[in-house]
């Protein structure tokens, strides 16, 4: 079967040797008939390329042997000289930042004529610090066409897969180097003599890593604080590399001993970490001091402590456990005008034995607005139930007539429920919105003095202007002066025509 | 939609009487001028001699008379939501809630009249047609009819009042008291114009 598959291979190849010796000829002397020739050899190419490309895929073996049979090797002649391949860096600082952007070129003379051009393969080869040996870097090589040479037979190549040194995990010395290889022979630009710059046989570079940086440590809320407040700690770490950063909070008790510690990775920017969220603290640990300090790593360099002195917060204070019932008001009237005045109440105990100052607040809100404090009151809450009264409060404003109102009482300690306050809606307020009635003096007082005003106005501005005793002169009064002595007979004639019309207007209407 | 009806009847009225007022004034001196060709009488001489003391007395209080009425539309169409697009109470309910809010809205209508009816006053001479202060000046009013304007003043503090009234209850409504309240409105502003619609006669 092999070699049947052979023989027809070797049948085709023949064939189709003999199209290409007789083919000019062909086309040649074919003239109008050519055609169907052309046609025919064709369809045997194709057949030639179905057969080999299945013997690619059945017979690995003999479609190997037909390759070697077939193999052509490179033009090779004494004249051929082998390209210069050397490696090639603009800048001067070859001590670089991992994450420095640099550029890594290779460059390439090529002295042949054209036809004599052998295409070249290009490898990348890096050996990383405390490594014995090179790396390739680029799985694929770079190819260098035979036709992509300048005038002055240079060409070059950027290494764009290689834009920085981010990826190591040792800092130190990286040299960087090509292999070549033009499909006869393979070389390496360090096996050439050392060279000027901007031309080298190897780069060399010395990586730094940029280590992270702490700042503006801090702790919310400051002060006395209790246990379960949303306690955050908050700082900032800088990294110039832009490295993800393993940040670690260290918490301290009062002897300096290490009692909790949370990991976080990040990205360089503010770092926070919520008390509540990771649990920090519980009920135990109300009434101690704490201290706190970080430590950090990008993957490469570490720090171990930082404030080298633990930092103060938070410094959590005992208070009451709160038992809070019985949120409710009282309205002066069951309209529940906006002006009325409102009674609220909570009752509270504290569910230690301990009595402490506990501070109330109270606010209201209507519809989907904001809270607006009311009234704000500390009482001492021991074991005994106390009810805490905001009496005849005025909490609303005209712009809240025909909105339904909520109330909240806020407290310092929290609750039995681990909340600091307890919300209720109340009622929907009145429409109303003047709140007086048309007998009450309050009216009188606005409506008499206002009618008076008008009509004393009024007179006010007679008395000023004059014109009900004026008016037949002129508005200004000058005009009529100035008529009567300049011609009293020719205005005497004009009223008379004027009343005579005005009387005949009156008998024609 | 009652309301913008009574709206469009008054100012139909009050209108057409500034109307019937120019046009009528207008005719007289296109005779005049007709008459007394080809010598060319001025409209500030015209004025002139059309016009007659009417006594300050009674200028003073068809004066108070039509502040009055501009402060009773004030109270009737702006105090209480509903009627217009922009109420007292809606955009300055603070004040209307106040102690003193009624009175200062009446104070500030009235204040605005004032200013309107100056500015008027200080058109020149050739149009003295148009002062509000002059306007009787033109016709002749009877003592009845002055007795009548004078009237108004009570009338249209009435009406004030209750138009205020509705205020007071605003949400609520009471239809029958701003009916009368514009009942008496309208008389009223009737009234004022009066001598402008039969002057002619």
């Amino acid at each position: 079967m092999n070699k049947k598959v052979i023989c027809i291979l070797v049948l085709l190849a023949l064939m189709l040797s003999v199209q290409n010796v007789v083919g000019p000829e062909t086309i040649k002397g074919g003239g109008d008939g050519g055609g169907g020739g052309g046609g025919s050899k064709q369809v045997d190419i194709d057949r030639m390329l179905k057969a080999v490309q299945d013997g690619k895929k059945n017979k690995p073996d003999k479609f190997e042997e037909l390759r070697t049979i077939l193999w052509k090797d490179p033009i090779t002649s004494e004249e051929y000289k082998r390209p210069t391949v050397l490696m090639y860096y603009k800048g001067n600082n070859t001590t670089v930042s991992r994450t420095e952007t640099i550029e890594i070129i290779t460059w390439i003379r090529n002295n042949n004529p054209m036809e004599m051009r052998r295409m070249l393969d290009l490898y990348l080869e890096v050996k990383e610090p405390g490594s014995t040996e090179f790396k390739r870097v680029n799985s694929w090589p770079e190819k260098i066409q035979t036709n992509e040479y300048d005038e002055k037979n240079t060409t070059q190549r950027l290494w764009t897969m290689h834009p920085s040194f981010a990826y190591l995990e040792k800092m130190g010395e990286v040299r960087l180097r090509v292999n070549a290889s033009d499909g006869v022979e393979k070389w390496s630009t360090s096996s050439y003599k050392s060279q000027k710059p901007p031309f080298y046989t190897e780069l060399v570079f010395n990586v730094t890593n940029s280590l992270p940086r702490m700042s503006q440590f801090d702790v919310t809320p400051r002060g006395s604080v209790r246990y379960n407040d949303p306690i955050e700690y908050k700082a900032n770490i800088d990294d110039e590399d832009g490295d993800m950063l393993n940040v670690t909070l260290h918490i301290l008790d009062e002897n300096g001993n290490e009692i909790r510690n949370e990991t976080l990775n990040t990205k360089p920017g503010p770092v926070s970490f919520k008390a509540n969220e990771y649990g920090f603290f519980t009920e135990d640990d109300a009434g101690k001091n704490f201290t706190y300090y970080y430590s950090y790593d990008d993957g490469i360099n570490s720090t171990a402590r930082d404030p080298e002195e633990p930092l103060t917060g938070p410094n959590l204070r005992k208070g009451a456990k709160l038992a809070v019932d019985r949120l409710g008001f009282v309205s002066a009237s069951e309209n529940y005008y906006w002006w009325d005045r409102y009674g609220f109440s909570v009752r509270a105990k504290n569910l230690n034995p301990e009595e402490y100052d506990v501070s109330f607040t109270l606010s209201t809100r209507t519809d989907d607005g904001e809270w607006t404090l009311v009234e704000s009151k500390t009482e001492k809450i021991g074991i005994n139930p106390v009810v805490v009264y905001f009496n005849r409060t005025k909490p609303f404003q005209v712009t809240d007539a025909g909105k339904t109102f909520y109330y909240r009482i806020k407290y310092s300690e929290f609750d039995q429920s681990g909340r600091d306050s307890l919300e209720r809606q109340g009622e929907v307020l009145n429409s109303k919105i003047v709140p007086y009635k048309m007998r009450d003096p309050v009216m009188l007082a606005n409506l008499l003095p206002m009618l008076l005003f008008i009509v004393v106005l009024g007179l006010f501005m007679e008395r000023k202007l004059k014109r009900g005793i004026e008016a037949q002169e002129s508005s200004s009064g000058k005009a009529g002066k100035k008529n009567l002595s300049n011609g009293r007979s020719s205005q005497g004639a004009l009223k008379s025509i004027i009343s005579r019309i005005s009387a005949m207007f009156r008998r024609n209407n | 939609m009652i309301h913008l009806l009574f709206g469009i009847s008054l100012l139909i009225l009050l209108l057409g009487a500034w109307f019937l007022h120019i046009s009528h004034l207008k005719s007289i001196y296109s005779k005049v001028t007709e008459l007394r060709k080809p010598n060319i009488v001025s409209i500030e001489k015209f004025y002139e001699n059309m016009t007659i003391s009417q006594g300050s007395n009674f200028i003073g209080l068809a004066m108070a008379s039509w502040m009055m009425l501009f402060v009773a539309i004030a109270y009737f169409y702006l105090l209480i939501p509903g009627k217009m697009p922009y109420s007292y109470m809606n955009q300055m309910s603070d004040w209307a809630s106040s102690q003193y809010g009624f009175f200062a809205f009446g104070v500030l209508a009235a204040l605005l009249a004032a200013v309107g009816i100056r500015i008027l006053d200080m058109l020149p001479e050739n149009h003295r047609n148009l002062k509000l202060t002059e306007l009787y000046s033109f016709y002749s009013v009877s003592k009845g009819m002055k007795r009548n304007i004078a009237l108004t003043i009570p009338f249209l503090g009435i009406s004030i009042i209750l138009s205020a009234y509705a205020g007071t209850i605003y949400p609520e409504q009471d239809i029958t008291i701003e009916y009368m309240s514009f009942a008496i409105l309208f008389a009223s502003a009737a009234v004022l114009v009066w001598p402008v619609l039969v002057g002619r006669k």
